[in-house]
């Protein structure tokens, strides 16, 4: 639909709440609600997500027929690149690790994305909030199921190994994941 | 829940499964005035439709959100004999769960919800709606000595709905013919930006009769319609982004 005209667009971390106000820095060319200064408005969104915070942005306009429509959009900041790597496990060094479905889903957010490993196990996430993220992935190979359940939480650019493990390994206490990440800042999280 | 209303009256957590609960009301009124095939019809439909509910649980509140919107359109576009209009309704949300919206919810509600929603749209397609009726609208503006009491005629270019559903704008008499569904149903009128008023009325198959709406002038009417984010695909937003572009969906 083609918006005329821009009501409000409001900022905030909770639903329905009146936050910042953005509606300064927008306005509509060709019919879409575009930033007209978006260093301005990342900034203020950056604030208010802290560290891997879910905010909304609410915005009401009118249309192009004279009606006017609200509605609210949930989203997070991006700062960091995952690499994770699927590796097998001691119990089965040859499992294959290429062409496996991965879930990948973010902490305290309904967010979450399919991956598929390449040929050597990698896949990537670009970007990922500051917020830990889980890695599910399940395989079969030759009768043995195996998985992959981490949970990574990345304080900047962060690789990781996570192992497809079956029971025998879990029992044998083996590590599910090895990441290799900057350290997480001593202050508490938002 | 009106696609019209004051904003202030309109909060979030109680549009869930709301027009679930209102598409059931309706079927269960349409079962009863039907004949003895259609009631049969019906009652699969009630039954499909009252099993979109349950499968809603564990799902995140934005598909909820979504999934009711779309149920609820698709009913009322039902209603209106617009069956194709209800089936790509239909079909539209099960690719958004197919898609990649769809894997935030887990495989086993994702599965159930799709298969719910498959089977209500097999429902709807071999289900016949209650007969269309002509009605008789007419909208005034609320009096100024009492709340709420008929005033003058609202004069052209009101829009009116029904269930939701554009149905046309008013002649410069405040009045629009239009052909309804039968049954229990909410039409609404919304002068922006700042009048609105709604009436509930059932309708038989084949009456004739006149709704008169009376808008309230100190109302903010707004349409809740799907936002989106464009730079924010996976809702993540990069840092440093080069653009922000928010883009209001067309709902129907």
């Amino acid at each position: 639909m083609r918006i005329d005209h821009i009501e409000s667009i409001g900022l905030s971390d909770v639903r329905g709440s009146t936050g910042e106000n953005l509606e300064p820095f927008f306005s509509v060319t060709a019919g879409v609600m575009r930033a007209t200064d978006v260093r301005a408005v990342f900034g203020l969104i950056a604030h208010q997500s802290g560290s891997g915070r879910p905010v909304w942005i609410m915005a009401s306009a009118l249309d192009s027929e004279g009606r006017t429509h609200y509605g609210d959009v949930q989203f997070q900041t991006g700062q960091f690149k995952l690499t994770i790597r699927l590796a097998a496990p001691p119990s089965n060094p040859a499992l294959p690790v290429a062409n496996i479905p991965v879930r990948v889903s973010i902490a305290g957010m309904d967010i979450a994305m399919r991956r598929i490993s390449d040929a050597s196990g990698r896949f990537e996430i670009d970007p990922v909030p500051d917020a830990p993220v889980s890695i599910d992935a399940h395989s079969v190979a030759s009768g043995e199921h195996c998985y992959a359940d981490a949970t990574i939480t990345p304080c900047g650019d962060t690789s990781a190994t996570v192992l497809l493990r079956n029971l025998k390994d879990i029992v044998a206490g083996i590590r599910g994941v090895d990441s290799r990440t900057p350290a997480c800042p001593p202050l508490p999280r938002r | 829940m009106p696609s019209h209303c004051p904003r202030t009256q309109t909060p979030f957590s109680s549009l869930i499964s709301w027009r679930l609960v209102t598409a059931l009301a309706v079927l269960t009124w349409i079962a009863g005035a039907a004949s003895a095939d259609a009631t049969s019809e019906m009652t699969a439909c009630m039954k499909e439709i009252s099993a979109v509910t349950p499968t809603m649980d564990g799902v995140p509140e934005n598909i909820r959100a979504r999934v009711d919107r779309g149920v609820g359109q698709a009913s009322a576009l039902w209603r209106f004999e617009r069956s194709d209009d209800a089936l790509a309704k239909l079909d539209a949300l099960v690719i958004l769960l197919d898609g990649p919206r769809g894997e935030r919810v887990q495989e086993p509600a994702r599965t159930a919800l799709t298969k719910s929603i498959h089977a209500f749209k097999r429902c709807l397609a071999a289900t016949h709606p209650a007969p269309l009726t002509w009605i008789a609208i007419a909208v005034f503006d609320e009096a100024d000595t009492v709340e709420g009491s008929r005033g003058k005629p609202a004069g052209a270019g009101v829009y009116v709905d029904a269930e939701g559903i554009p149905i046309g704008r008013t002649r410069p008499d405040g009045t629009l013919e239009a052909k309804l569904p039968s049954g229990p149903i909410e039409v609404h009128a919304t002068e922006y930006p700042s009048s609105w008023g709604a009436e509930s009325v059932t309708l038989s198959p084949g009456e004739s009769r006149t709704i008169s709406i009376v808008m309230a002038g100190d109302k903010e009417p707004s349409e809740e319609s799907d936002l989106v984010l464009e730079e924010a695909p996976d809702d993540i937003l990069p840092a440093n982004p080069t653009s922000v572009t928010l883009k209001f969906l067309r709902r129907r």
